[in-house]
């Protein structure tokens, strides 16, 4: 082997190992990173816990009772008289309130309708 | 000669460097072909290691799925005293004790031991740990751990129980289902740099199995008017202690267990033992007037006394062998209901004596009295109650009327909840269900029938008479507004120095309401109340206030879940 061959030989697996050293580092690099982002989400995952029982402990019906119903507290249950049962669906009140009180039915009239016939009132209305 | 000397010096040299790299190449042979597994070994020693994944303990919860017991993080604080120097130290104990409260003296101690790590403090909130963080002392580190937290504090303190340093289960439910809660830990094997720091690299894993959810029958609120109604009457009447249990009588879930004293579960380490006792399953009596519910049931069932037959109550003292037994307030002739309602001890033994002792202690057997109830709760003892054979000649002048048998409240809240329950015995039970993590039903309890104790028939006409007892006997003060209650109230003599004594006595009280359609049964018990001590004065109170809320409560829940339930119908149509 001549010095030419061996020296191209040699920076070849310089090279190489280089390359290899590089990929190394990069993948310990990217493991700290790693680290790093795992350390934020557990920090994250904590404080959600922590923030988890102080809402259950103000929740509580030991918190929440020691303050609404503190004996200066005008505050109650709702006995069964004060409970009003309505048993109907939101339309069925609607059409309920609609037969309490009817409105003037619309109908649809052309002009000549308008200004000879008999079935509307007539009546000024103010402009809205 | 010239050459010669000049050959001379090129071989000397030439062997030299032959043995140079002869040197090298027999040590690069033993390092890389004798040594090499041994070299392998030490390299994989440095530079992994195994750690312990840590399961999270599972959480539990009340019937509506609040927490009641679950973990959070926690910092526990940690000293390497060979890392530190002198002016470290001192900095350290100038500044941990007035920061979170450290004892100098203990702290000093710590710090000058010749050792590569003491502990300092254990679990830490997150508060504390960031002001000690803030202050950057060298050779100071925190260790992340879990630590048990109860957002509730006291409430249903005796039944949740609590976990201890090290995680596991000490009192309570946290002790009694503790290797469900605890889970399994796991294993990995980390990648660690020249610095000792783990990196993320796992390059072996057993995944850690987290610890199962326990879902309880007690409702929080409910808890919550028990605690209160129970702290209000404790301190009232500075009673030694006291007991309270709600029962759903249908099912025989628990929908509320409190005692007093109490203790806060985040601050266990500062409780002592008599205030961490379950009273309500471990403390055992005499029940006084209350076990007349098991005579008024035998005797309506056997047919030996009709509610209107006349009982003659010797005008308050009647003789039994060489003792005279006394009634609270001298009567003449009452009807049996009366009897009841009036608490009449001497008509109550007449009827027993015509029953006959081995048929009411068959009946007290059959109530469940002398026998632990079988609730999923650690401590329960079985409390007494003496074999007919055992029974002496005078023991049908006291059995009959709670004393000679010792009884917990929770034997008490399950008789008066199966008289509630049309005569149907249950047995009573806190765990609901067991969930894992992601919500899967590992186990579920269903409601127990232990036996029919009375016939239906004549579990309604005890209802009435207890109904009576409320109305127009001697549990008046548990009267509830609009509401038909029934119940029993009981004031027993406490045996102080082997003898009954006049100053010391337990003061209970039995009852349930609805009495049309029973929610909620429940027992009170009050140990040697100050003051006032019978039963209608310390505890019908207790229950009236108590069953007032409890009732409101259950029927604004049952209208939300008709709503809910009815609005999910609309819109599946």
């Amino acid at each position: 082997m001549n010095l030419k061959k061996f020296s191209v030989l040699c920076l070849t697996v310089t090279i190489f190992s280089l390359i290899y050293i590089q990929m190394q580092v990069m993948i310990y690099d990217l493991a700290y990173q790693a680290k790093q982002r795992e350390d934020q989400a557990l920090k994250l995952s904590d404080n959600n816990t922590h923030a988890t029982v102080n809402i259950a402990r103000l929740k509580s019906a030991q918190n929440l009772g020691a303050h609404f119903f503190d004996k200066n507290v005008d505050v109650d249950f709702a006995s069964r008289g004060n409970i009003i049962d309505v048993q109907a669906t939101p339309a069925e009140l609607v059409k309920a309130d609609r037969a309490v009180s009817p409105t003037i039915v619309k109908r649809a009239s052309s002009l000549l309708d308008k200004v000879f016939g008999f079935r509307s009132i007539a009546e000024a209305r103010p402009i809205r | 000669m010239y050459f010669r000397k000049r050959s001379l010096r090129f071989i000397l040299l030439f062997i030299f460097f032959i043995l140079f790299f002869g040197f090298f190449t027999l040590k690069l042979v033993l390092i890389q072909v004798f040594r090499s597994s041994y070299l392998n070994h030490l390299a994989q020693k440095q530079q992994t290691h195994v750690i312990t994944l840590a399961p999270k303990r599972g959480t539990i919860y009340d019937r509506q799925f609040r927490p009641l017991a679950l973990d959070i993080a926690a910092y526990s604080l940690y000293a390497a005293p060979r890392m530190m120097k002198p002016a470290d130290i001192e900095k350290a104990i100038d500044v941990l004790p007035r920061t979170i409260g450290l004892d100098k003296d203990l702290l000093r101690e710590r710090l000058t031991r010749d050792k590569g790590f003491v502990w300092l403090a254990r679990k830490l909130s997150l508060d504390d740990m960031e002001k000690v963080l803030a202050f950057k002392l060298r050779g100071i580190h925190f260790m992340k751990e879990s630590k048990r937290s109860y957002p509730g504090h006291e409430a249903a303190a005796h039944l949740v129980g609590f976990a201890g340093t090290d995680g596991h289960g000490l009192e309570g439910l946290e002790l009694k289902f503790d290797k469900l809660l605890a889970g399994r830990e796991g294993a990995a094997q980390i990648l660690r740099d020249a610095r000792q720091q783990d990196l993320l690299i796992e390059q072996a894993l057993l995944k850690p199995q987290d610890g199962f959810d326990l879902i309880l029958t007690i409702d929080d609120n409910i808890q919550y008017f028990v605690e209160q109604a129970l702290a209000k009457g404790f301190q009232r009447h500075r009673a030694m202690s006291a007991s309270v249990v709600v029962l759903n009588p249908r099912t025989g879930e628990v929908l509320a267990l409190a005692n007093r004293p109490t203790y806060d579960l985040n601050e266990f380490g500062k409780s002592h033992e008599d205030q961490r006792k379950n009273r309500a399953v471990c403390d055992m009596y005499e029940p006084g007037s209350v076990f007349k519910v098991v005579l008024t049931s035998a005797a309506l069932e056997k047919g030996i006394v009709q509610e209107t037959d006349k009982v003659f109550c010797e005008n308050g003292a009647y003789r039994i062998v060489n003792h005279t037994l006394h009634d609270h307030h001298a009567h003449g002739t009452l009807t049996f209901r009366e009897v009841v309602e009036q608490s009449s001890n001497i008509g109550v033994v007449k009827i027993a004596q015509k029953l006959g002792g081995p048929v009411f202690n068959d009946y007290a057997q059959r109530f469940g009295f002398g026998k632990r109830t079988g609730i999923d709760v650690p401590g329960e003892i079985n409390g007494s109650l003496k074999s007919y054979g055992q029974w002496s000649k005078i023991s049908i002048g006291s059995v009959p009327i709670g004393h000679e048998v010792g009884v917990t409240t929770i034997q008490l809240a399950c008789a008066i909840a199966a008289i509630a329950n049309d005569g149907i015995l249950m047995k009573p039970y806190v765990v609901k269900e067991i969930r894992d993590k992601n919500g899967e039903t590992i186990e579920k309890f269903s409601p127990h029938v232990v036996r029919q104790v009375i016939d239906p028939a004549t579990a309604q006409r005890v209802k009435s008479i207890l109904a009576g007892a409320i109305e127009r006997g001697t549990g008046k003060l548990a009267r509830i507004k609009n509401v038909a209650a029934a119940g029993k109230t009981g004031t027993a003599q406490k045996i102080v120095s082997g003898r009954y004594s006049h100053d010391h006595f337990y003061a209970t009280f039995i009852g349930f309401a609805p009495v049309e359609d029973p929610k909620v049964a429940m027992a009170i018990m009050f140990d040697n109340p100050r003051g006032t001590y019978f039963g209608g004065t310390v505890c019908a109170p207790i229950f009236k206030e108590i069953a007032e809320n409890v009732l409101k409560y259950l029927q604004a829940e049952e209208a939300v879940q008709s709503k809910k339930s009815h609005a999910a119908e609309e819109s599946s149509r």
